[in-house]
């Protein structure tokens, strides 16, 4: 463990942190307690690095990347890892009581963004809410910067509908399917995940 | 960048904005539970790196000097209460089921990576990068995976009886895969679900109440691959225990441990391959503690590793881009040789980290709770340490006879 000083900064980084990564975390999952959980994975990861951590030059990047991989792992995790898969919806909070027509779209992109794969989405928020060049969407993915192009434009064709409804439809944009349900199980937590 | 494009791109962002900024819930994430999170989970993390790049040459001058290797000379302060406890169980090479892949698709050999873990007794023999061998392990899970034609994520893994997982109701059937029943969990191929969920996961019950499956991530989700994931899964080789090799030879377990876990990571990415184990000793089974503390751990890692492995277990890059690695400690931090290699001694108050880089190979050894009371604490952690033999990380110098 780390001592009493290193707690301290840890700490105060992290207080400060955590609204900004649980933004982002929503964005990514669209349910505010799976970001929770996401933000507090990242966040007990960086505590392991904390050390090393402090000397990093853009440390918001750095658990932004943390929190990056902690949520592409989830998607390729196993189905005895998980804890709870259901196919019940997922909880979404309440709209605003005001908020224009932004905030009308935003309720929108929502729905839209979670029909995009998670690394199309990823790169989508990487892009356009972390405000990350290609090249370090392209970094912190482990992609080439053409991929992070090729998914952004991809990202883009698919959102159409909701951010210029005025647009023609792409032909080759995936068909929504909102009528298919998960298949949903439950599963107990695996006694040997994670490494030793 | 036309101009339709860059508005909508201002849209998007307006609109991330917007969504961001919505009524939250209160946040359920506490500062006060992620330091004790997080210290524990530094307890028990096995694969650990550490500060280590430039004192070292200062270790030797300043080191306490350790046992030579099988019980040799002790050092300064490895005598009196510090006796290293009498080693007493030798404990056989252990064995239990494995899985590999019979068949791949042309283009799965060129990078590949097994990052596997094993809970249990038993651990055996994987080892080949190119069939992916692995072990299984009761209840416990294991997995291997595959980087295939471009960037796809080939995952095969079988879990023992008892786990309580079963596909849900609804699931699309996959007709039979070895004479079983199968389904494909996340949305047959072809599906939108599929799509969107941006994998496919075929999943069978390969024996009553054991259940294998065969996942592709990163990949088109269409009919094709769904043929070719039949294939891989008809030629999934379930098959009898055997042993595993590991990079270590331990000549003796302390007084009372014995193996609980073991966790392997072999890559061939550019050509190399490269590979990391870490065993974890207890004194019950299972291990008294929970996963998050105890038990004494014995790892052998590479510096090779990078940050950008995108199958890395924790999420966070082992490395940084300064090059240095660290590692969690507090109390004091001794320079130590041990077996004429300098490292680094990290003592707490409930435990130990002995931490040792030779050339591109990480060694860790640390105990913590009961077991490092059990191994005789700082003294008989090095002394252990000392003892064993250290076979590099190159899987084709490893051994199968890693007790005794």
């Amino acid at each position: 463990m780390i001592g009493t000083d290193d707690d301290q900064t840890y700490a105060q980084y992290a207080a400060g942190a955590i609204p900004r990564l649980r933004r982002i975390a929503y964005l990514l999952c669209q349910d505010w307690h799976r970001a929770d959980d996401l933000t507090q994975s990242a966040l007990a990861r960086l505590y392991r690095y904390w050390r090393r951590a402090q000397g990093v030059e853009n440390l918001d990047a750095y658990v932004g990347t943390i929190l990056l991989n902690v949520f592409l792992a989830e998607q390729r995790t196993h189905w005895w890892k998980a804890t709870s898969v259901s196919a019940e919806p997922r909880e979404l909070a309440a709209p605003a009581a005001s908020g224009g027509a932004a905030l009308d779209q935003a309720l929108d992109l929502r729905a839209a963004l979670m029909t995009l794969p998670p690394r199309r989405r990823a790169t989508v928020v990487l892009r356009y809410y972390c405000d990350y060049s290609v090249e370090q969407a392209a970094q912190v993915l482990g992609c080439s910067t053409g991929t992070v192009k090729s998914q952004t434009a991809k990202a883009l064709a698919q959102l159409r509908d909701v951010l210029d409804p005025s647009a023609p439809t792409d032909e080759g944009a995936p068909a929504r399917d909102p009528g298919v349900s998960e298949p949903g199980f439950r599963v107990q937590p695996s006694v040997s995940e994670g490494t030793l | 960048m036309n101009e339709q494009t860059h508005s909508m791109e201002q849209r998007l962002e307006a609109a991330l904005e917007a969504l961001a900024a919505q009524d939250a819930p209160p946040a359920a994430v506490s500062v006060s539970g992620l330091i004790e999170t997080g210290r524990a989970a530094r307890r028990r993390r096995g694969r650990v790196a550490i500060t280590l790049s430039t004192a070292l040459a200062v270790c030797a001058a300043l080191g306490v000097g350790v046992a030579a290797e099988n019980g040799g000379e002790h050092g300064p302060g490895q005598t009196g209460s510090g006796t290293p406890s009498p080693t007493a169980s030798v404990g056989a090479d252990p064995a239990a089921p494995i899985i590999a892949f019979g068949w791949l698709p042309a283009g799965s050999d060129g990078e590949y990576e097994v990052d596997q873990s094993a809970t249990g007794p038993d651990y055996l023999k994987p080892v080949d990068l190119k069939t992916g061998w692995i072990p299984l392990d009761g209840p416990g899970t294991s997995e291997v995976q595959v980087w295939g034609p471009g960037a796809q994520i080939l995952t095969a893994g079988v879990q023992g009886a008892g786990s309580g997982a079963s596909p849900g109701h609804g699931a699309a059937s996959a007709g039979l895969v070895q004479g079983h029943p199968a389904w494909w969990a996340g949305g047959a191929p072809g599906s939108a679900s599929a799509a969107r969920n941006e994998s496919l996961d075929l999943q069978w019950q390969y024996a009553p109440g054991a259940w294998a499956t065969v996942m592709l991530n990163n990949a088109k989700t269409d009919s094709a691959n769904g043929l070719m994931m039949l294939r891989v899964a008809q030629s999934l080789v379930i098959g009898p225990a055997d042993r595993n090799p590991l990079p270590f030879r331990i000549p003796a377990l302390p007084a009372g441990l014995h193996v609980d876990s073991v966790s392997i990571d072999l890559r061939q990415r550019t050509g190399a391959r490269v590979g990391a184990a870490a065993l974890r000793l207890c004194l019950t089974s299972p291990c008294a503690a929970n996963d998050e503390t105890g038990g004494l751990v014995i790892s052998q890692s590479s510096t090779l590793w990078t940050a950008n492995s995108s199958l890395a277990v924790d999420g966070a890059p082992d490395v940084l881009p300064n090059g240095n690695v660290d590692i969690a400690a507090d109390g004091s931090e001794t320079p130590v040789t041990v077996d004429g290699r300098a490292g680094r001694l990290y003592v707490q108050g409930t435990g130990a980290t002995l931490l040792i880089t030779d050339g591109t190979t990480r060694i860790l050894v640390q105990a913590a709770g009961a077991e490092y009371r059990a191994v005789g604490g700082r003294t008989g952690l090095l002394a252990f340490a000392a003892s064993i033999a250290w076979l590099g990380t190159d899987p084709a110098h490893w051994t199968t006879q890693v007790i005794g």
